[in-house]
């Protein structure tokens, strides 16, 4: 569960980005549209506590997240958000499953094997898991990437341009996996895109 | 987890950390060699001069003089009277005078006349059999005894000289009498009988040789090469009286340091050494190329540090964008930084734990080569102190490599190195 509250950010005197309250109820799907430099990123990553706005709040299941002292916000964002990326970075040294089992770790959370083996049964990776990241196709990479948003169980998704890499055939594959995920894991869905494809999916959007 | 992503971050760097590691063992393996094999030469070098303060034999090379009469490794000198020795024997300056006659060996190993005192020096201890009581009976060192599978009451012929392969005494025969428990002293690698042995296998030898040129005039360079080389005793001798190689000499008080050198030099046909002096200028000469080698070394070792220094700078800009992401994942930076410390601490780590296997097998190999050229042996030890040290050092090297790059952590822009902006 995701609210914003006028929610504001300036990149120096010249660049200052108000930004538009929003709400994202678990198991719903908000889709944000906006062209390059419509300041989309930037909103991404102040709902991402990976900046600290300028003004305004961030709130994640009932916490005031830009409140949290600067220490808790990593922890914090770990147990609470999962963060779905336009390339899918990996620690190309690990092979897919240590990828996956490395997103418990840092958030503090004992290794769940059996949720790495579920997410990428439902998500049609299962063979791929013993596979270095680096042989994976894009598509995969990307499944892989929705995968490890969700291995904290996290109540909100961000995906940052998730399927504008990819051709139609997976990026229709994509988007609907990142839905159905969601909803399946009771998390809040917030997309930001520039990719008109997105558009007639997701009927809860807005453009920036 | 962490240390599975440091480890699989190695691997998969795997030449560029194998460089690093070769070179850093390299570097605390050349050190850790010099400083074991230096160690153990000195002790054994510092255990036999123990006691001696003195060693007089004919003129010549004073360091010559010691290495062959303490550490029985060079030729001796030549030989002395055995009448001016006794001289030197009632100066009240001397305690303990210990006559030494060499000449002959038994498959390699030096057969050296003397009385028990000479066994007592290095407080010897018998395993088996008693000492020598009369001529022609010997006294085997432990290494000799198991080298060789000398039992007591064995017999054997020496040769001359101090190769295996030399002219042998086939006329008298030496028996086993007693062989000796290790005492880690060059008597480990001795046999010793009494004085009257020698003599008397040479006489034998002076007679049955003088035979031979009388027989057989082509003999000559044969003959005078054997005297040159092996500076056999009593070879020019015509008369009888008896000779020594050498004597080590005891002083009653450090008078005899000042006096009885210098007495011995100026007015006898004897020369006088000192160990003391003379060792110490042997460690000096080999000290100045231990130190050479071990700046080459230390040199390595910094190479190794550099490359370690490479491999995480360079880690860490094709890495930039794992690093932000284990960030936006929840890793705090100092994790991260730990993380990549650890990268090359690790690689120094094993750099030292190889370089000190390369050391131990260096030592094995130094060790046949020296047994086989002189009978030495070098044991193989636990960790010296002063590879404690270079354990410290290897870890400060791979610290220091390490940190810089390490610190880049900090300058990481999550958010701006996501967007891949």
């Amino acid at each position: 569960m995701l609210e914003t509250h006028s929610l504001e950010f300036h990149y120096g005197e010249s660049a200052r980005f108000v930004f538009p309250d929003v709400r994202c109820a678990p198991g719903n799907t908000l889709l944000i549209l906006g062209n390059s430099g419509s300041g989309k990123t930037t909103f991404l990553n102040l709902m991402a506590l990976l900046l600290p706005p300028a003004r305004g709040e961030v709130r994640i299941n009932g916490t005031s997240a830009t409140g949290l002292p600067l220490h808790e916000l990593p922890g914090f964002r770990a147990r609470n958000i999962g963060l779905v990326f336009q390339k899918p970075y990996f620690v190309n040294a690990l092979n897919v499953r240590d990828n996956l089992l490395m997103a418990n770790y840092f958030a503090g959370n004992p290794p769940d094997k059996s949720r790495v083996n579920h997410l990428a049964e439902s998500l049609g990776f299962f063979g791929l898991l013993d596979k270095r990241v680096t042989e994976l196709s894009g598509g995969e990479q990307q499944r892989v990437g929705i995968a490890r948003a969700l291995m904290n169980s996290a109540k909100l998704i961000l995906a940052d341009e998730p399927t504008s890499a990819l051709d139609d055939l997976n990026c229709g594959k994509v988007a609907e996996l990142l839905e159905s995920q969601a909803k399946e894991n009771g998390a809040a869905l917030v997309i930001v895109t520039h990719d008109q494809r997105l558009k007639s999916r997701f009927p809860y959007q807005i453009t920036l | 987890m962490l240390l599975k992503i440091v480890w699989k971050n190695i691997m998969d760097k795997r030449l560029n950390s194998i460089l690093a590691v070769l070179l850093m063992a390299f570097g605390i393996g050349i050190i850790s060699l010099l400083i074991t094999v230096g160690k153990q030469l000195q002790d054994k070098f510092a255990k036999n001069i123990s006691g001696v303060d003195m060693v007089v034999g004919a003129k010549g090379s004073p360091l010559q003089l010691i290495l062959s009469g303490v550490y029985q490794i060079d030729s001796p000198t030549g030989n002395i009277a055995l009448s001016e020795l006794n001289m030197l024997r009632s100066n009240p300056l001397v305690k303990e005078l210990i006559p030494l006659s060499m000449g002959d060996n038994y498959k390699g190993y030096r057969i050296v006349g003397s009385n028990e005192k000479y066994l007592q020096h290095f407080k010897a201890e018998l395993k088996e059999g008693r000492v020598f009581e009369q001529p022609m009976e010997v006294v085997v060192g432990a290494t000799v005894a198991r080298n060789l599978d000398l039992k007591l009451n064995d017999t054997f012929v020496s040769s001359h000289g101090f190769e295996a392969d030399g002219h042998s005494h086939d006329d008298q025969v030496y028996k086993v009498t007693g062989i000796l428990e290790y005492s880690n002293s060059v008597l480990d690698n001795l046999l010793v009988s009494d004085l009257a042995s020698v003599w008397l296998v040479h006489a034998g030898h002076e007679e049955g040789e003088k035979q031979g040129h009388e027989e057989d005039g082509d003999h000559d360079e044969d003959a005078d090469q054997e005297a040159a080389a092996d500076q056999e005793p009593g070879a020019e001798q015509a008369s009888h009286e008896p000779e020594v190689t050498c004597a080590l000499v005891k002083f009653r008080s450090p008078m005899g340091l000042m006096s009885l050198p210098r007495l011995i030099n100026q007015n006898t046909k004897m020369q006088a050494a000192l160990p003391a002096i003379e060792v110490n200028r042997l460690f000096e000469l080999m000290g100045i190329g231990m130190d050479a080698v071990k700046a080459l070394a230390a040199a390595i070792m910094l190479i190794s540090g550099v490359s370690v220094f490479i491999t995480l700078f360079n880690a860490l800009k094709e890495r930039k964008y794992e690093l932000a992401l284990m960030l936006s994942m929840g890793g705090t930076r100092v994790k991260l930084f730990f993380m990549l410390l650890l990268e090359g601490i690790i690689l120094s780590l094993s750099g030292y734990v190889l370089g000190i296997l390369f050391s131990r097998t260096g030592l094995w190999l130094a060790s046949g080569a020296l047994k086989r050229g002189y009978n030495y042996t070098l044991e193989q030890q636990f960790l010296q102190k002063e590879e404690i040290y270079l354990l410290a050092l290897a870890l400060f090297i791979g610290i220091v490599a390490a940190i810089i790059p390490s610190a880049g952590i900090y300058k990481i822009n999550i958010s701006k190195t996501l967007a891949n902006e």
